[in-house]
């Protein structure tokens, strides 16, 4: 009889999936079952390491444990379990030792043995974050750590490859300096052209030339733009605005386009300033008709 | 780096935890013995690797890791006393590996007395005059370190590499000092931080906090099951 109760329990949390069962959801399910049946059936499926328990705000809650993870924390004592339960929870972006004694309430002998356990069945790893390049991770052996943990493609063993950032940042610029003016240098592309590229070309063409030996995203590219973009290099909009657009086009990223900055605008303080291009500047005396005191166009320039 | 029990020093520590107008102040005095323990094993390894010039491929350019503030690192004795000192934070700090720390964020002090002054300015102008003058924490650790013998060690870390400086923590200060005396095989790690108010402390209920904001309880080392742990390496 309990064997059928047991898989009823098992089967009720699989379909609670990641929401979980609680001892009241079962009894709301199953209103005939007796208590002490559902109370064996959980602790033996907690045995068997087929169901976890959570103890979430007052709650305890059951959730059942996939398939292929349930031989593997078969053979952990209670503790065991716990720190290796709490370290698959944090998934791959892996979870401090400190964090992992406050969560776990265990002490720092007792963790320091479990991991030491669980390291040597190659269930869990230490791993190096590079927000935090001393403190002590442990993830699960085969997840594979997240890009916070390990910086991404900018970063080669926890230190930023600031080369090669500036590396590919400057060829992204090139190849939109590029696509940006005409090979004469005294003409400008008219508004029509439309051949200004978005990310997934300039993606395109550093993949093409092989520029970076590693696999970049498109995302990647996106953080290389947006500075250049913040750089005040190269300047982004939107390419072509439909009859159609609304404020959702606005999101989406794959609507920007590239084009280098050019305009020598900034280059000098003098243009900022009124007496760089006042074209009487010649005659501007202190006393004279044309002064500093009564300049217009100071006037303008100081009117917020 | 085995943590030595030494009787004296309850009395120092506690007078190191103190309160003032602005923060609260977080002080502690702890002997280590040159020792390797456990896994002090794996370090000696790693920094071994890492620095001695024989063990790298000829190509290396070595010559940028042989500065260091513990001499040239081709040299053993220096890796030694790195060794030393990122062994004691190890052992001090057991949530943290500071293997990765490079040498260049320690720093030779030139001398006691100039580390004695400094600390001494920073307890009077928190108002603890009695530490200093009272309890003598001076002669306490000039008995145990003997001063003259004697070389001083500051770690500097970037704030991401720091224990003292964790996110959420309000340390608005802190420094790490490393008395270390080679003929004795002994090191004393001072250290002290303030922390502000604002910061929640141990008496806030954590249960609802983020990751990043678990309180800062003043640091109260108590012996650990590790400092007995069989197995010990004598390096010395």
């Amino acid at each position: 009889m309990s064997n059928t109760t047991e898989e009823q329990v098992y089967a009720e949390c699989l379909k609670a999936e990641s929401k979980g069962l609680t001892y009241s959801d079962y009894m709301n399910i199953h209103p005939d079952a007796k208590v002490e049946q559902i109370v064996m059936a959980l602790n033996s499926l907690l045995t068997k390491g087929m169901v976890e328990l959570f103890h979430v705000r007052n709650e305890l809650i059951y959730k059942a444990v996939k398939k292929e993870d349930v031989g593997k924390a078969g053979n952990l004592n209670g503790e065991e379990q716990v720190v290796y339960s709490t370290i698959r929870a944090s998934g791959n972006e892996g979870i401090w030792t400190k964090h992992l004694k406050s969560k776990t309430n265990l002490h720092e002998t007792v963790i320091k043995r479990c991991l030491k356990v669980l390291e040597q069945k190659a269930l869990v790893k230490g791993v190096k974050s590079v927000k935090f390049p001393t403190r002590k991770l442990y993830m699960l052996m085969e997840l594979t750590p997240s890009e916070e943990v390990t910086g991404g493609p900018w970063f080669t063993d926890q230190e930023l490859d600031v080369e090669f950032v500036e590396h590919l940042t400057r060829s992204c610029y090139n190849y939109i300096l590029m696509k940006s003016f005409p090979k004469n240098p005294s003409v400008v592309y008219t508004k029509e052209y439309s051949s200004y590229p978005n990310a997934t070309a300039v993606r395109k063409h550093i993949m093409d030339r092989k520029i970076s030996q590693v696999e970049l995203t498109v995302t990647d590219i996106t953080m290389l733009l947006d500075v250049l973009v913040y750089d005040g290099k190269v300047e982004r909009f939107v390419a072509q605005v439909d009859d159609d657009w609304g404020e959702d086009d606005m999101e989406t990223n794959s609507d920007w386009v590239y084009k280098a900055v050019r305009d020598g605008k900034t280059e000098s303080a003098w243009q900022e300033c009124p007496c760089g291009v006042c074209p009487v500047v010649e005659f501007c005396t202190e006393t004279g008709p044309i002064n500093p005191a009564g300049c217009t166009y100071y006037n303008k320039w100081l009117d917020f | 780096m085995k943590f030595l029990q030494l009787d004296g020093l309850e009395t120092l520590n506690s007078a190191l935890a103190f309160e003032t107008p602005e923060c609260r102040v977080f002080g502690s005095i702890e002997p280590y013995s040159c020792k390797a323990a456990g896994s002090d094993k794996k370090l000696y390894k790693q920094i071994e690797i890492k620095y001695d010039p024989s063990h790298s491929p000829p190509e290396d350019d070595g010559f940028r890791y042989i500065i260091s503030p513990f001499g040239p690192l081709d040299q053993a004795a220096s890796r030694r006393t790195l060794f030393y000192l990122i062994g004691t934070l190890n052992a001090s700090f057991p949530d943290y590996d500071f293997s990765e720390v490079k040498p260049e964020q320690f720093r030779k002090e030139t001398s006691v007395a100039m580390v004695i002054n400094s600390v001494n300015l920073t307890l009077l102008s928190h108002g603890n005059t009695r530490a200093v003058k009272d309890l003598r924490i001076w002669d306490a650790i000039d008995s145990l370190i003997d001063f003259e013998d004697s070389d001083v060690y500051s770690y500097n870390p970037e704030s991401d590499s720091d224990p003292n400086d964790e996110e959420g923590a309000g340390t608005l200060w802190s420094f790490n000092y490393f008395f270390f005396n080679k003929k004795m095989k002994r090191i004393i790690y001072f250290t002290m931080r303030g922390v502000s108010y604002g910061a929640p402390s141990e008496d806030d209920d954590f249960s609802d906090m983020s990751e990043d904001d678990i309180g800062f309880a003043p640091r109260r080392r108590s012996l650990r099951h590790d400092d007995f742990v069989a197995g010990e390496m004598d390096m010395l």
